[in-house]
Order: structure tokens, then C-alpha cells, then sequence
């Protein structure tokens, strides 16, 4: 038998219209299995995840960490943890904390993270948190500007599989709970005696009770910052005012009565330093400058020994800087501290940077109750948060957009300098 | 056709119009001014005479009389008219426009004025000593103001010319011709003002966002109205107590901006001592009242779009109020 078929083009548009006629019957006849409950065949299964596997590698391509981020930094694992026990532990479950019946009837069921984590490569990490998976339950970053969240979180993902479920709690749920059953699905409720406890030890898995952030600089101290400042800047994360992955669904967990409780609460506790002697200071700073006046009016004996040569008057000092910066960054820690220390108290005019503590010294701060303070931050969080208001994705309080305009005008050295210097000063010589 | 001539005449009394006022080059109130006009009217009148002869030949030889011309004549019509004639002109407007040079730039017996454009204003010292100094290349010291520049008639002045960050440029068009403000280094200005008035400068090197609203008032007055003027910047500000002032320094305004008499030290931005006594804020943009600084204040984008001064809308109404009404009241 012959088959005497012309293919013209007339027919090959009549298939394709056949093929999305016959395409649309199926979807119509409501017959297509969307269950849950069977999975996917065996064949079908292995090509779904064979073209997630093939996306996530080529779009992930160029991601690179940042060359100074070190993803075995302990400071970053624990800023990713607090996060995952929220985000993450409720469907991938945790180290003691096994999956819940609930989202293994999940298809695909997500897979336990410490058996997946070796099969992708840290930008593939990268790429995944950031981005989500379409059609798999995983969702994207709460936001697309936080990068170095993202990385904080990779570097968390990479210490997961060897992690014993102690070392789990102690970094993402306050420690004191691992001998506690704890629930499947990974939720922390060390207590439900009323939702501001609840909230209070949500905040104190990473920030600490004390709001000093445990102690090894992974988190901003929130100890003694103003409740205005606080407030308004866990409003700003629930309304989506600034961006934080980390920050934002907690905020919005949260009623504004809450959020303001909790503001006055982290506003009562004592700064770095400042509580009565013996009180068991998180994190005693040892260089510390008394940041008494905006202008450092009062020279101290550190100010005298480190500046050297640029005793004198303020005007010499101002017209230095510039060039000193122009000619790259400077060569030693000293150096760096010393631009930061004089980008803090005079500010670079001739460059349009305004000393730091015109806003945020103690006396700036007392007029005006939405500057926090910044001795003592971490320098990551400073240098981080200034690359941010440069890059202009740093929202905020209503004052946040101040700092548009001056972080504008930094050069990556100003950053690093100014960042440096003031985590190594204390709160408790600003108060 | 009438109406056609009616608009047409129209048409050249409008554009003759703009020829007047404080911003024009053609109402001269100053000494470089005047040469600059002077060179300007020649090279019209000597340029109008060469294109007419230019168009009167081709005319004559494509129309009135259309032969071959002789070779001789032609090869001799394109030495003489086209190479040696306009290399003597050229050279001769070269040599003439070179000889005024050192006339206009020869030293100064009046005041010495710094001025630096910065993105998007110009910071003024009066009487600065010396030559350059450490502070954006200009000489240290001086009076400071901002954007409106008191000149006395009759006196030659040097305006220091700097910049911190790109390059502008200095013109009032009715006093000078202009000048460039560059980076890192200085260049010397000397403006001769021949009558008293209040005259408009502009930037006119383009500079970013909000370079057309970088304007500047050039204010000539008598030799002792100018000393009385500068004795009177130099004096601390009017008003040191309020609630204008406490609000000022609350909200960090100070960290930017001077107000001498006060702890406000900023160096960023405009000296606002005396902001009141100045014409127009926002560098030639809006006539100085409380209103105007208070609009400014709350939306400084909206009403200068690129400014670098922060928007502070955030303020309660009745502080940004209060601010504008203490620097409306500092003359």
C-alpha cells in the first residue's frame, strides 16, 4: 500500500490547530491528574527534575559570591540560621527536627536538605534560595535586593549536613531547646503564655534577649536603640519599606502593637557595655575613643598617638583625606581606621560626606530619636547596609532616604573605613 | 499679505526683546562684556559683507552672466579668494582677539572672590586671602555666602574659579564672558562692572541632573555699599535663639549647613547665615520667603529635581514651618 500524502503548509497549520484543539479537550474534560496524591510516573518524574536540574545550572552561570565573603565565616552560618528554623525547617525539616506527615504529601515532597545540599554547587545554592522553583512549593527570597542575605543563608546550607541537632538549636532557636521534643515541622514555641512572649523569643533566637545579637557579631545590636528608631524600622519591614528576607516575615508576623512592645522592650535593655558592672556584657570592646562630641572637640590620648601627623588644624586634616583616599585605599588597618575615625567626627566636606555623628552621636541622637546609634555594629552590617544606600535599595524609616544622598557620595575605601572604625568603638562611650 | 509682514515684525520684536535684561550679552554692564560685544558686532558686520560679496559673485556668474570663465582668472579668484584672503582675515581677528588679553587680564586692584560650582550651587567667599589654598583648591578664609555675588562698580575684581566634583562653568552674560570651574585647579576671572544693577548668571557647562537651575545673581554696588555689604555677611546671624533654631540642629540639619552664631559648622552645603539677605534660594531658582524655604525643605526633588540635599518631608508641618520661618528672618 502507498500512502500518498503531500505535506503543504495548509496541512501543517491544520495539525497544529488539531494538536491545540485536542490539547484544550483534554484540559476541558477535567481529566488531567493533578493530584497531589498519585505523584508523577516514574519517566515523567525523572524529566521534570532533569530540566530543573539543567535550569538551575545554566542560570546559574556568572553567580559568584562576593570575593571577600567567606561561606565558612561562623558569623554568617549563624545569621542564616534564625531564618531557616522559620522559613525553611517547616517543609525541608531540620537536624532533630523531622518532616511533617503534612508536607510529605507534597508532590515533589521537599527533600531533606542535609542529604540534597552536596548535590549543588554553592552558586546553584545561591541561585535556588534566591530565585524559588516554579511548580514545586519552593518559594523566591521575601526580597531580590538582599544578596548578601541570600549568600548568609548558602553559607548556613552548607553547614547543615554536618550539623548535630544541639549545635541546630543553640544557632537558630536560642539555644535551650534541644532537649525538648522538638515539634516536626521545626517551629520554635519555647512559650505561648501570651503572643508578646511569643514574639519576644522569636526575635531572641538570633537578636538574643538582650538585643546584642549573642555575641559574635552576627547580628545587629538592637540593645538601647531608640523605641521610635526600632519601631518605625520593624514597621518598615512589615509594610516592605526595607528589604530584608530575614526581617520582613517576622514583621509582618506581628500586629503594630506588638512590634511597638517589642521596640519598647529592645529599647529598655541596656547597649553593648552599659549595663551595671557584672551583668554579664555580651561583648566588652576594647578600642574604644570617647565619641563625646560630634566634632571630637575633646582630643583624646588615642586620637593624639594614632593621628601623628595629621595634628593640626581641621582644615589640613580635611584637605588630606581626599588625597589620601584618591590614592587608593589605605595600606594598613591603622590607616583605615583613621579615615573611618575622621569620616565619623569631621565628615569629608569637600567630598559631600557629613560627619557621621552630626546625626548619630549622642547628641544628635538625643535631639532626634529615629537616628540609631552605630558603635559597636558589626562592621559587615555597616559596610553592607552603606552599599545598599549607595546602590539606592536601602529603604528604611522616613529619614531612611538621608542616607541616599550621602552614601551616594562614598567610595568603597570611605565605606570600609567608616565601617571599621565604628565597630571597634563602644556604646557604652556613646551613650 | 499684511498680516504676514504684521506677524513678522512681531516675530523680531520678540526675539529683539530677549536682547535686553539682566542675562544678556548685549545689555553690557561690565568692561569684558563690552570688548566681547564689540568683537561681536565687527565679526558680523565683516561677516555679513564677505557673504554677500560671496553670494552676490556666484549669482553674478551662474545668473547675470553665465560663461566659462578663463582658467587664469579662475586659479587666481581661488588664491586670492579662497587661501589668502581668509588666512590675513583669520590671522588679523586671531592677533586682534589675542591683543585684548592681557588687558582683561591684568591684574586686579579690587576685592578677591572665590567661587566654587559644586552640583547644584556656587559657594562664594569674599575677600579671601593669597593665592590657592587647601579647601576645594581655593584660597582658605573669606566671607562665606552662596549664590549671589556683590561686586563694587568701577572696581576690577578676581573671581577664583574651583569645583569639587565636575566641571562648570561661570557666566554672567552681561558682565563677563564665561569661564570654566574645574576640578583641581583654579582659574582667574576679572570682572570690571561698569554700572550698578542686579545681574543673572547661569552654569553653562552642563553638569547633571538639576544644571539648569544652578543660577547665581551677580549684585554691582557702590565701592561703600560693597563694604558695608561684606562687614554685614561677616557678622554672625540675626536670630540665635527660637524654636526655628532648636529644630534646625534637631533634625541634623546642621550636619551640612553653617549658621554662624550657632553650633550648625556643616561645610556641604550653602552658608545659611545670611540666607535671607539673598535674593533667591536654591541657586537662583525661587525668590527667598519663609513660603519658598518651607517648599523647599519639604520636597527639595520636586522643586529642584536632582538636588542633593535630602527631601525632608518626613518633619511635622509646623517644624519644617518653623525652620523656614527662622531662615526666612536671617538677613
Amino acid at each position: 500500500m502507498r500512502i500518498d500524502f503531500v505535506l503543504t503548509w495548509k496541512k501543517a497549520l491544520g495539525l497544529l490547530l488539531l494538536a491545540g484543539a485536542a490539547a484544550l479537550a483534554v484540559s476541558l474534560s477535567g481529566l488531567v491528574s493533578i493530584a497531589a496524591s498519585s505523584g508523577h510516573i516514574a519517566p515523567w518524574r525523572w524529566f521534570l527534575g532533569w530540566t530543573l536540574e539543567n535550569a538551575v545550572r545554566t542560570q546559574s552561570i556568572g553567580v559568584g559570591p562576593p570575593d571577600d565573603l567567606d561561606l565558612f565565616d561562623p558569623a554568617l552560618v549563624k545569621r542564616g540560621a534564625g531564618h531557616f528554623a522559620t522559613g525553611c525547617a517547616a517543609c525541608h525539616g531540620a537536624p532533630g527536627v523531622p518532616q511533617s506527615p503534612v508536607v510529605l504529601g507534597m508532590t515533589p515532597a521537599p527533600p531533606r536538605l542535609e542529604e540534597a545540599i552536596g548535590d549543588w554547587k554553592d552558586d546553584e545554592l545561591f541561585w535556588i534560595v534566591k530565585h524559588g522553583i516554579k511548580y514545586s512549593g519552593m518559594p523566591a527570597w521575601p526580597t531580590q535586593e538582599r544578596d548578601d542575605e541570600v549568600w548568609a543563608q548558602v553559607a548556613f546550607l552548607l553547614a547543615l549536613p554536618e550539623m548535630t541537632p544541639q549545635a541546630y538549636a543553640d544557632l537558630a532557636l536560642g539555644g535551650g531547646l534541644a532537649d525538648d521534643d522538638t515539634e516536626a515541622g521545626g517551629q520554635t514555641t519555647a512559650a505561648l503564655n501570651g503572643i508578646f512572649e511569643n514574639a519576644l523569643s522569636d526575635c531572641a533566637r538570633c537578636h538574643g534577649r538582650d538585643g546584642l545579637g549573642q555575641g559574635e557579631g552576627a547580628f545587629p545590636d538592637i540593645a538601647g536603640q531608640s523605641e521610635a528608631y526600632l519601631y518605625a524600622t520593624l514597621r518598615a519591614f512589615s509594610l516592605g519599606a526595607r528589604q530584608s528576607g530575614f526581617m520582613q516575615p517576622p514583621a509582618r508576623r506581628y500586629e503594630p502593637e506588638v512590634l511597638r512592645q517589642l521596640a519598647r522592650y529592645f529599647a529598655s535593655q541596656p547597649a553593648a557595655g552599659t549595663a551595671a558592672p557584672g551583668a554579664g556584657d555580651a561583648r566588652a570592646k576594647t578600642a574604644a575613643a570617647p565619641l563625646d562630641s560630634a566634632r571630637g572637640s575633646a582630643p583624646t590620648a588615642r586620637r593624639q598617638d594614632e593621628a601623628g601627623r595629621l595634628e593640626g588644624d581641621a582644615e589640613v586634616a580635611t584637605f588630606r583625606v581626599p588625597s589620601a583616599s584618591a590614592a587608593g585605599p589605605p595600606a594598613t588597618r591603622k590607616g583605615l581606621l583613621e579615615l573611618g575615625r575622621r569620616i565619623a567626627l569631621e565628615g569629608i566636606p569637600s567630598r559631600k560626606i557629613p560627619a557621621c555623628q552630626s546625626c548619630h552621636g549622642a547628641a544628635g541622637r538625643a535631639k532626634n530619636p529615629f537616628y540609631p546609634y552605630l558603635a559597636g555594629q558589626p562592621e559587615w552590617y555597616l559596610s553592607e547596609h552603606l552599599q545598599l544606600w549607595k546602590e539606592g535599595t536601602r529603604g528604611g524609616t522616613k529619614f531612611a532616604h538621608v542616607m541616599d544622598k550621602i552614601a551616594v557620595h562614598m567610595t568603597e575605601e570611605q565605606i570600609e573605613a567608616v565601617a571599621a572604625w565604628y565597630s571597634e568603638q563602644s556604646a557604652k562611650d556613646d551613650p | 499679505m499684511n498680516v504676514l509682514h504684521a506677524i513678522a515684525g512681531l516675530l523680531l520684536l520678540l526675539l529683539l526683546s530677549a536682547c535686553t535684561g539682566a542675562q544678556s550679552a548685549f545689555d553690557t554692564g561690565g568692561v569684558e562684556a563690552e570688548r566681547v560685544l564689540g568683537m561681536f558686532w565687527i565679526m558680523v558686520v565683516g561677516a555679513a559683507v564677505i557673504w554677500i560679496f560671496v553670494i552676490g559673485l556666484s549669482c553674478y556668474v551662474t545668473r547675470v552672466s553665465p560663461r566659462a570663465v578663463d582658467d587664469r582668472i579662475g586659479i587666481r579668484l581661488i588664491i586670492w579668494g579662497g587661501c589668502v584672503f581668509p588666512t590675513l582675515v583669520l590671522a588679523g581677528l586671531l592677533f586682534w582677539g589675542l591683543g585684548m588679553m592681557p588687558e582683561l587680564r591684568r591684574p586686579a586692584d579690587g576685592p578677591t572672590i572665590a567661587v566654587s560650582g559644586e552640583r547644584f550651587w556656587w559657594r562664594v567667599a569674599y575677600d579671601v586671602e593669597g593665592g590657592p589654598g587647601v579647601v576645594r583648591n581655593l584660597p582658605p578664609g573669606g566671607v562665606p555666602s552662596a549664590n549671589e555675588i556683590w561686586l563694587p562698580v568701577g572696581q576690577r575684581s578676581t573671581i577664583l574659579l574651583g569645583s569639587p566634583d565636575v566641571i562648570h562653568s561661570f557666566w554672567a552674560p552681561s558682565l563677563a564672558g564665561k569661564m570654566d570651574a574645574i576640578p583641581g585647579r583654579v582659574n582667574r576671572l576679572v570682572m570690571e562692572p561698569t554700572r550698578t544693577g542686579v545681574y543673572n548668571g547661569v552654569c553653562a557647562e552642563f553638569c547633571g541632573e538639576a544644571h539648569a537651575q544652578m543660577g547665581f545673581r551677580v549684585v554691582v554696588v557702590s565701592e561703600q555699599e560693597y563694604a558695608a555689604y561684606v562687614r554685614a555677611q561677616a557678622a554672625p546671624a540675626a536670630v540665635t535663639q527660637g524654636p526655628g533654631v532648636d529644630l534646625f540642629l534637631r533634625n541634623g540639619c546642621a550636619a551640612c549647613h553653617s549658621v554662624r552664631g550657632t553650633t550648625a559648622d556643616g561645610q556641604i552645603g550653602p552658608d545659611l547665615t545670611h540666607v535671607a539677605s539673598r535674593r533667591t534660594i536654591g541657586a537662583g531658582l525661587l525668590p527667598t520667603t519663609p513660603e519658598n524655604i518651607a517648599a523647599f525643605i519639604r520636597s527639595t526633588d520636586h522643586v529642584k529635581p536632582g538636588v542633593e540635599m535630602p527631601s525632608f518631608g518626613m518633619l511635622p508641618e509646623a517644624e519644617v514651618t518653623a525652620i523656614a520661618q527662622w531662615l526666612g528672618s536671617l538677613e
